[in-house]
């Protein structure tokens, strides 16, 4: 969709029933310097939300130049949509993801080798040694979930998503219904006949 | 804590920080929101009437809501069909606008043979693109980036009445032009 992808709530059409908002509760790091409350607030929510946005994407790369590439175009998203958000339609976790799936989409449009988790010219400071284990480690943390999306790449799109958003990202259904746009009746339709369809291929994840 | 995820944040501080360090009232360099507001109010309002008279436009006759195709800003479509009898002005309502895109209903005595529809072969990921389900006002519907449709495809849009009042929307994309009707798929 030609909607802006790095504008998460834009989307008139989605529920607006989410609200699970534990991790804006998250105080900042012991110790760190204070900060103007907003920016202190978007600091809470990257501490919180870096994990599941870098998980995001090493289920989809193995190169950590580009997990941290799209990392930081997510967050760089985030900090510009801030004071924009609208914790009524989504949580922090929903809110982020969904930002984190518009960068994606974007860039597997912009990049001809789409899907190979190929490397793209970096906009970002190459990684050093320490942070390439760092961003490797996800990556490895990951192993199983991309062996999971690929049991999940038969299924459609939004099947694949379903599952994805609420078993791996952790959100709600009706958050994973809002990041998608569908109705929250549709989703537990969609999760329910991707699980059916993972147990009878052969071993769920629970 | 973590080298990367430090390093980032110091960056994006370093770099984006002001846009959340600049007091919203009092700013001197206000700002980007009081800037921006007045377009966005602007767009939103030019929005509002435009989606209030395409779905004036759109309405079937009788005062009924049989439809809606509604032109969104960002150039996606959004099509509803609660009642049969819109898929008819829905489908040409979407020829006026010159989409490649058909609403069709499913009857039984429909002459077309499924296999007549040649399925266009395109990647899930590209499908997802073009169209996805939306709820908007609590009624079923699509919304479709024309701009994501192959040249020469089709988006055709079949609507059954699976009881009174509930139209189910399957969407196909196909090859080609549309026919006029559809005949009931496996199940339906």
């Amino acid at each position: 969709m030609r909607q802006d992808p790095l504008r998460p709530g834009d989307d008139d059409d989605r529920q607006s029933d989410s609200l699970n908002d534990s991790a804006a509760e998250k105080p900042s790091e012991p110790g760190s310097v204070d900060l103007p409350p907003r920016l202190s607030a978007f600091e809470s929510l990257y501490r919180a939300q870096f994990g599941a946005v870098a998980a995001y994407f090493a289920r989809r790369c193995a190169e950590p130049q580009l997990v941290a590439d799209l990392t930081t175009d997510t967050f760089v998203a985030a900090i510009h949509s801030f004071g924009e958000r609208d914790l009524q339609r989504a949580g922090e976790r929903a809110w982020t993801i969904g930002i984190a799936r518009r960068v994606y989409a974007r860039w597997r449009e912009s990049d001809p080798r789409e899907g190979r988790g190929a490397a793209r010219p970096s906009a970002q400071p190459l990684l050093d040694r320490t942070e390439t284990k760092e961003l490797m480690w996800w990556i490895d943390l990951e192993r199983s979930s991309r062996e999971l999306m690929e049991r999940l790449a038969r299924m459609s799109a939004l099947d694949r998503e379903a599952v994805e958003l609420v078993d791996l990202c952790e959100l709600t259904p009706a958050e994973a219904a809002s990041v998608l746009g569908i109705s929250r009746g549709a989703l537990r339709v969609r999760l329910a006949r991707a699980h059916a369809r993972l147990r009878r291929e052969g071993g769920d994840r629970g | 804590m973590a080298r990367f995820e430090d390093r980032l944040f110091r960056e994006l501080v370093e770099q984006h920080g002001s846009l959340l360090t600049e007091p919203p009232a009092a700013a001197p360099v206000l700002p980007r929101r009081l800037r921006r507001r007045p377009a966005v109010a602007i767009a939103l309002a030019l929005a509002v009437a435009l989606a209030a008279i395409v779905i004036g436009l759109s309405r079937g006759g009788g005062g009924t809501n049989a439809y809606a195709v509604v032109t969104n800003p960002d150039g996606t479509v959004t099509v509803t069909i609660s009642e049969l009898v819109g898929v008819a002005p829905a489908d040409e309502r979407l020829h006026e606008l010159g989409l490649p895109v058909s609403v069709a209903a499913v009857t039984e005595d429909c002459p077309v043979e499924r296999s007549e529809l040649h399925r266009a072969d395109v990647p899930p990921e590209v499908m997802s693109r073009i169209v996805e389900t939306v709820s908007p006002a609590g009624r079923t519907g699509v919304r479709i980036d024309p701009s994501a449709i192959p040249a020469g495809d089709t988006l055709l849009l079949s609507a059954n009445e699976r009881r009174a009042g509930v139209i189910a929307l399957r969407e196909l994309l196909i090859e080609g032009s549309a026919p006029s009707c559809v005949p009931p798929g496996p199940g339906e």
